[in-house]
């Protein structure tokens, strides 16, 4: 900021503390998983150089990819599913409306309780035989809609996309709502005397004053959908047959159930490159937008 | 303004009681661990275990401990109990820091090797004497590697016993579980008929269908001594006989003999949906007939069996498959107090006695011990019927990439995915990619 | 002041009350199996308590041995969340509103950590914990819980600094504030509703976080309250209705931080503009 010629030392002092516990303790664990990821390691005992063996090796195998397809999957219903629902009820619950408070906390909800909760509770609704949404559709007479959800890779993404996007839509709510406080009350009179009221108002003026929150919001659920871990694995496991493995399954599998350190770290370096890339194409985009 | 400075004071004075609880309990802490060096001589043992779930063997396990710590006031064992789910996970983490606790409790064959290969253990051939008399060969030959023994197991599990619902094997004409495998087809397909799912099984694990079925199916067709055989590379798993034992999981499916949510249901619930009377059988463990019998009031509507003999077999039909648990291993290097206070430890936790409280409690032990008066007449039951030769497990033979392959392999059959031939080649290929 | 048609509440209440509904009926659902035995759950998942267990939660309590766990899980919750929500919202303030070499690269570094996956850093920090003879302590902890969440903090609050306006210090500099003064006393007020956020996300991580406690933590004394969740499930065996009653207890804390800090969430540039 140009109004603010801050010294030099100052804006040292405020970064170094957070800056030294950061590369310390975060980015010195990237670096080992990069050394790891080029060596032939097991875990225990002593290593050997490796090259990009273990990359080629990744890369050439079917079953790493489907998992990428299973995390395209979830980043993409992640964004069309979490961000729009979590705008939608911020803007709601902004409007003042009676009884915002305890709606506001119920949306939230699922963020709070663990995976292991949310696991369950999505195992007992798509279950085929005694699970919520097959006896729903039995009752209105559906059925032929009836089907396996998580056991037929028909339909098992997205079973599980629709759980994800329950877990996490009331985390982007109150990300929306935070930022939908910060519109000073001087637009919205403004807007009020241009006669712009209701549905015009919402979409040419206040979603853009959040603009810069909504792009928080995406790239936020964008590294998420690609660490998603805790909800698939108690869910499904990845099964059956891999058809719902994520790459962070995939490569937890390596590392810690087949022990083969090394491969596995290299899995987790191209789950960081894989992320930083769409991150960046979505962040050229958005500045596209803002130019 | 006046106000936010009053805030701003809060603030900081609340800051500051926070960091002197917390440095006040960071002392503690420091004061505990440094009581280990005080002028009484007091030995602290670390020991992980993954006995922290209520379960009737881990209490008798912990009743053990705090027996031998009463015993020797001199010896302190500090436990750390870790979430079973999550104790490989852990092993494996401390393992790579060179960081093992003084005592351990390890698996047996294929997870062991590791850490023998990386001089993380003490043999223990030294104490041996204490077991010898007690503990027949199979049960030690797990935690042996190259002559070494390092680890001795508490518990035996047989992982197939098949449980079944003795009311509707009778409704299909059953009084008595089919004693062949044709029988036993044709009693599932009855049940089928019937409108009852024959098998509940859980499979999200992907465990299951791997050790409580192959294992067993596996020898029945093969014998005991196939899985060695592939090991030394006499054998191969495109060997017919192994390919046949495949062929029956993908026999079952298309029968659908399975409950439709077999893949998301973790064994727990497999259990529970079997339990709840809407399946007719249940491959499992013998762990787990505390649930199903032991402590069920409608025990008794429950029995017990093998899988049966197959034509043509090559196995024993009167052998299950058993594995001991439970390893309870040394670290290597520890300096000779602490070694010698560990020595005393195992041979106290791992004695005739800790077995014959735990058959007390209805848990099945791989030692020769009297079975007590007052046992459950249900162990007695799994005693007898698991006393007649053990098969391997596969997965506590067989390295774990290889299961992995074979697991999700098993997986993809009971979705109609693959054939029983394709998945004998896959697995074989894992085996031969590993050397 | 704003015209609302009834139209329009009807369909948001309608909207908002059957989302409330799917995100409610479960927890009750927790909240119900909690009090059952549990051959009761076994038997049927859906039914009602015949007697309501209070037992249940005693034996939870023990089980999760939460009388020291507890304690624990607040402490680290508490101490990673103040070192976190300072240090990221001091270096921020810097990102967001100054000029300086290396800016974007720092800002970069502090993106990489929201996309590492966290299995991946497992063994890592073990070793560095290892070679700091942190092992075993609060700060084996809460430097990780610290240094993964300043990421997010970092990445949550630079983007609510970034859009507010740009002549917002100018008062600050005519007075002859110092940069630390006007993060202080400028820009921190009006940064509240995404502070609170912050807040609330990192409790709630803090609170939750089970696989770096597993690891780094083998003492009892200093173990946190997911490892006591986990208890509850053995190898072939699992007491699921003692882990609601748990998982219920464990819910609380995180509960009541939120009702406390939502308050917060909405009161935002508005408020403070009247109070300033």
């Amino acid at each position: 900021m140009q109004t603010l010629r801050g010294t030099k030392f100052a804006i040292f002092l405020g970064l170094f503390p957070a800056l030294i516990i950061y590369l310390g303790i975060a980015i010195v664990p990237i670096g080992l998983s990069l050394y790891y990821s080029l060596m032939n390691w097991n875990g225990i005992g002593s290593m050997s150089f490796a090259g990009l063996d273990n990359y080629v090796k990744i890369l050439s195998d079917d079953t790493f990819w489907l998992s990428v397809k299973n995390n395209v999957i979830i980043m993409v219903t992640g964004l069309v599913g979490q961000i729009p629902l979590g705008l939608l009820l911020a803007l709601l619950l902004n409007r003042g409306l009676k009884g915002s408070g305890i709606f506001r906390t119920i949306g939230f909800m699922p963020v709070v309780i663990s995976s292991v909760m949310v696991s369950l509770i999505w195992g007992m609704v798509y279950n085929t035989e005694y699970g919520f949404l097959n006896s729903l559709l039995g009752m209105i007479g559906l059925d032929g809609w009836q089907q396996n959800w998580l056991g037929d890779s028909k339909w098992s993404m997205l079973s599980i996309s629709i759980a994800y996007i329950w877990q996490n839509c009331g985390l982007y709510m109150v990300i929306f709502l935070a930022a939908l406080q910060n519109i000073p009350e001087e637009v919205n009179e403004a807007a009020e005397l241009d006669g712009a009221t209701g549905l015009k108002r919402t979409l040419r003026i206040t979603i853009p004053m959040v603009r810069g929150t909504i792009m928080v919001g995406v790239v936020y659920s964008i590294s998420n959908s690609f660490r998603v871990f805790d909800l698939i694995q108690i869910l499904t496991g990845g099964g059956p047959a891999h058809q719902t493995e994520v790459m962070t399954i995939y490569m937890y599998n390596s590392a810690f159930i087949n022990m083969r350190y090394g491969y596995g770290s290299a899995v987790s370096i191209l789950v960081l490159l894989f992320s930083l890339i769409v991150i960046s194409l979505i962040n050229r985009l958005g500045r596209e937008k803002d130019a | 303004m006046n106000k936010t400075n009053k805030g701003k004071k809060a603030v900081i004075l609340g800051l500051v009681a926070l960091l002197a609880i917390f440095t006040a309990a960071c002392g503690k802490g420091d004061n505990a661990s440094s009581k280990g060096g005080s002028e009484t001589e007091t030995i602290t043992l670390n020991m992980m275990h993954p006995w922290t779930s209520p379960n009737v063997d881990n209490e008798v396990y912990k009743a053990r401990i705090a027996e031998f710590e009463k015993q020797h006031p001199n010896i302190v064992i500090k436990q750390d109990g870790v979430p079973s789910a999550q104790y490989k996970t852990k092993l494996r983490t401390l393992a790579a820091g060179n960081n093992l606790p003084d005592i351990n409790v390890v698996w047996p064959g294929a997870d062991l090797d590791p850490l023998v290969d990386g001089n993380l253990l003490e043999p223990i051939n030294d104490l041996m004497e204490s077991w010898t008399s007690i503990l027949p060969e199979s049960a030690l030959a797990g935690f042996n590697v190259d002559g070494k023994q390092y680890a001795v197991p508490t518990k035996q599990t047989f992982v197939d016993i098949i449980y079944y619902n003795k009311e509707m094997f009778a409704q299909i004409g059953y009084d008595t579980f089919p004693d062949t495998y044709d029988k036993f087809i044709d009693a599932v397909k009855k049940l089928k008929e019937a409108g009852i799912t024959p098998i509940s099984l859980g499979n999200k694990e992907q465990w299951p269908l791997q050790s409580s079925y192959i294992s067993i199916i596996g020898d029945r067709f093969t014998g005991s001594d196939f899985l060695p055989a592939v090991l030394e590379k006499k054998a191969k798993f495109t060997d017919p006989e192994f390919v046949k034992a495949l062929s029956v999981i993908d026999e079952l499916t298309k029968l659908g003999a399975f409950n439709t949510d077999a893949n998301n249901m973790d064994s727990v619930q497999g259990q529970d949906y079997f339990i709840q009377g809407k399946a007719a059988m249940h491959i499992s463990s013998s762990t787990v007939d505390a649930r199903v019998r032991i402590n069920n009031d409608e025990g008794d509507k429950f029995g017990i069996a093998l899988f049966p003999s197959v034509e043509g077999g090559k196995g024993e039909p009167a052998k299950s498959a058993g594995v001991v648990q439970y390893g309870i291993a040394i670290k290597s290097g520890l300096n000779e107090k602490k070694r010698a206070a560990a020595e005393e430890f195992l041979k106290f936790f791992v004695s005739e006695d800790l077995y014959k409280e735990l058959i007390r409690n209805g848990v099945v032990v791989p030692a020769k011990v009297d079975v007590p008066e007052d046992a459950s007449k249900y162990l007695k039951e799994m005693l007898e019927l698991t006393g007649n030769g053990t098969a391997p497990v596969f997965d506590s033979v067989i390295p774990t990439q290889v299961v992995d392959v074979l697991q999700n392999g098993l997986q993809a059959l009971t979705v109609k995915h693959g054939t029983p031939e394709e998945l004998a080649k896959e697995v074989q290929e894992a085996f031969d990619n590993m050397n | 002041m704003r015209r609302k048609s009834g139209l329009f509440q009807f369909f948001a209440y309608t909207f908002l009350s059957l989302f409330a509904i799917i995100n409610i009926v479960p927890l009750f659902w927790m909240v119900v199996n909690s009090f059952k035995k549990e051959q009761e759950y076994a038997a049927d998942p859906f039914s009602f308590p015949k007697v309501l267990q209070f037992s249940n939660y005693a034996k939870a309590w023990e089980v999760a041995n939460m009388n020291v766990y507890f304690l624990n899980s607040l402490i680290v919750t508490f101490v990673s969340l103040l070192v976190t929500v300072l240090l990221g919202a001091l270096a921020a303030y810097f990102l967001s509103r100054f000029k300086f070499k290396l800016q974007g690269m720092t800002y970069g570094l502090f993106l990489l950590g929201m996309l590492v996956p966290i299995h991946a850093t497992l063994i890592p920090i073990f070793l560095i914990m290892q070679k700091l003879h942190l092992l075993d302590t609060y700060w084996s902890l809460i430097l990780p819980y610290t240094a993964f969440h300043l990421s997010l903090t970092v990445f949550i609050l630079e983007g609510f600094m970034r859009g507010f306006p740009k002549d917002l210090e100018e008062s600050g500099v005519m007075d002859g504030a110092g940069v630390y003064r006007i993060f202080w006393s400028i820009i921190l007020p009006i940064t509240r509703p995404a502070l609170a956020t912050v807040i609330i996300l990192n409790f709630i991580y803090n609170w939750n976080e089970y696989l770096f406690a597993l690891v780094l933590i083998t003492s009892t004394e200093l173990k946190t309250l997911p490892l006591g969740l986990a208890n509850f499930v053995g190898i072939e065996t699992a007491s699921l209705t003692l882990q609601m009653a748990a998982l219920t207890i464990a819910l609380i804390p995180i509960l009541i931080f939120y009702l406390l800090l939502q308050k917060q969430l909405v009161n935002g540039m508005t408020a403070g503009a009247v109070k300033g």
